[in-house]
């Protein structure tokens, strides 16, 4: 037990167990002192000066404070996110849509989703929880790329993934209230600007947040070793588990266009490089790409195919000598084919992963399979 | 004051608390009743946001269900939940604002008053004013300390870990903070037992 005896006012000011008897009181401490008083007469004012000063300090109360249904509401949000977690998502993201709040919730939302999928997807093997994984499916898409070649795909934002062989993207039926993705593989990203709804690569732990347009993301199931390289704009890169654990404040980085990151969790560590050639994408080297002077169809939709690494089909005979003046190096790949197609009077979709360009005055011409 | 505010010793908290770590949902949602209000209080000081800071409160108590295994069991649940929430608001905000780290310069909303039944004549009351405006532009973390330590009740080793500093400096701000009033204080405190 701590020596009192030359304890001056500020001295009792930093004790805890002197501070714990005047807030709180207890036996035991009423016990302790009483005696200790009993034995050093001499000290009595100078405990007392200590106890006033102790007891005056209060604090007034906020004028804003959490009301009664308020936490009867976090209480039946929080009991959601345990039952039935998918559906009620958009009950409260509704909510908080419509509030002033709305960016800086949209973004809490999308965090706190995530930790529920993570949990989700590693504890299927209770019955119970596989019935939540097939609610789950409902609510998102999933691709998986068993080919041999990339696959487009567009989500209902219009943003586009480039998914490579033997990856897998799941993503979110409707992009309404929140844009997020899981992917597992790799895939380049052209991602549509909104900063309202911030859009979110999940792999593994690690988490991408797009602060702007294109960018691809590598990461390997069974290696665990992360990669994210950015062509345009500016993405935030941080592991979702270390966040949530709160281990490690300095844990995301900020990646500008021609910069990777790797990431080994073993390690918990982030290498950020410059890569020493532009990549083709990059706005630099992409405006020399995607300038066109009466160059053929055909050279132009090889160019983006192969940049991109996405399967073009179209009518080489009927499309392919036409020749053209373009200059699309700051279009995302959607626009790109567009602005060619609406140049040789040709129509586009995305299908089966594939891009298929339509020369306009065939479309009345039943196609001959299927 | 002190009484109402000590849950943490609240003979019903530790059971509660094994009851919650052993995955009782009924548990866990009294600790949410009875924690929720005092965890916002404590955030709402740091960051005057309030459904940005509700976030925060729903995002701490879900943290801490998840957690549930790995959790101490001892029952210091306010400290946890301060820590937990203190952190959160850094962080999202941080992220929210591409990264860069406020904790250095954040605001910490508190006013303080002197227990009034405690001043007996106008004298007292001058004196008791000046107290206070002391307390009240003291540094934000001073201020945070002052609040952690007399109103919630929280030690000094609590204190520390909330904040993400070590006990010493703790205990050197403080000191910063009774050199600001040391003077005043001791002359109230003449005149009171005079």
């Amino acid at each position: 037990m701590t020596n009192y005896t030359n304890y001056e006012v500020e001295d009792f000011l930093h004790d805890d167990f002197f501070i714990d008897w005047v807030l709180k009181g207890t036996e035991a401490h009423n016990t302790f002192w009483s005696e200790w008083l009993l034995n050093n007469p001499d000290k009595k004012s100078v405990v007392e000066n200590a106890r006033f000063i102790v007891s005056s300090v209060t604090v007034k109360p906020l004028d804003t404070t959490l009301s009664d249904t308020e936490v009867d509401e976090i209480v039946g949000y929080i009991k959601n996110r345990l039952h039935n977690k998918a559906e009620d998502d958009n009950v409260v993201s509704l909510k908080f849509y419509q509030s002033k709040y709305f960016k800086v919730a949209a973004m809490l939302l999308v965090l706190v989703s995530i930790g529920f999928l993570f949990v989700k997807l590693k504890s299927t093997t209770s019955p119970q929880l596989h019935q939540q994984v097939n609610t789950l499916n409902s609510e998102y898409l999933s691709v998986i790329n068993t080919s041999a070649k990339s696959k487009v795909v567009q989500m209902s934002d219009g943003s586009l993934a480039v998914l490579k062989p033997g990856s897998g993207l799941k993503y979110i039926r409707s992009f309404a209230k929140k844009r997020d993705v899981i992917l597992d593989g790799e895939a380049f990203f052209e991602v549509h600007k909104n900063p309202a709804i911030p859009f979110l690569v999940h792999s593994n732990d690690m988490v991408v947040r797009v602060l702007g347009t294109s960018f691809t993301v590598r990461s390997q199931k069974g290696k665990q070793d992360f990669k994210v390289i950015v062509n345009t704009g500016k993405v935030l890169v941080y592991d979702n588990k270390k966040a949530a654990a709160g281990t490690n404040r300095q844990n995301s980085i900020i990646l500008v266009p021609n910069q990777q990151v790797t990431y080994q969790p073993q390690q918990l560590k982030f290498k950020k490089e410059t890569l020493p050639v532009p990549l083709i994408l990059s706005e630099e080297i992409a405006q020399k790409e995607f300038t066109f002077d009466n160059t053929p169809f055909s050279v132009i939709v090889e160019k983006i195919s192969k940049v991109y690494d996405v399967n073009i089909e179209y009518d080489k005979a009927k499309l392919g000598n036409i020749s053209l003046n373009a200059s699309i190096s700051k279009k995302p790949l959607d626009e790109k084919v567009k602005l060619i197609c609406t140049a040789v009077n040709a129509s586009f979709e995305f299908k089966d992963g594939r891009i298929i360009i339509s020369a306009q005055n065939q479309q009345h011409i039943q196609p001959i399979t299927k | 004051m002190g009484l109402e505010h000590n849950f943490l010793t609240a003979p019903d908290d530790s059971e509660l608390w094994d009851l919650f770590r052993a995955g009782d949902e009924v548990a866990y949602t009294q600790l949410i009743k009875k924690y929720s209000k005092v965890v916002f209080n404590y955030g709402f000081r740091i960051c005057q946001d309030k459904d940005f800071l509700k976030d925060c409160v729903q995002d701490v108590f879900l943290e801490l269900w998840n957690r549930k295994e790995r959790i101490s069991p001892t029952p210091a649940v306010k400290w946890y939940l301060f820590k937990a929430v203190r952190l959160r608001i850094f962080r999202e905000q941080s992220k929210w604002n591409m990264g860069e780290p406020l904790d250095e310069n954040y605001e910490f909303l508190v006013e303080f008053n002197i227990e009034t039944k405690m001043i007996t004549d106008l004298e007292n009351l001058e004196l008791s004013n000046k107290i206070r405006q002391v307390l009240n532009t003291l540094p934000p973390r001073q201020r945070e300390i002052m609040y952690l330590r007399f109103y919630e009740g929280l030690d000094f080793d609590s204190i520390a870990q909330i904040m993400e500093i070590s006990k010493q400096s703790v205990h050197n701000l403080l000191q910063k903070a009774y050199k600001n009033f040391r003077s005043e204080w001791l002359v109230v405190l003449l005149m009171f037992w005079r």
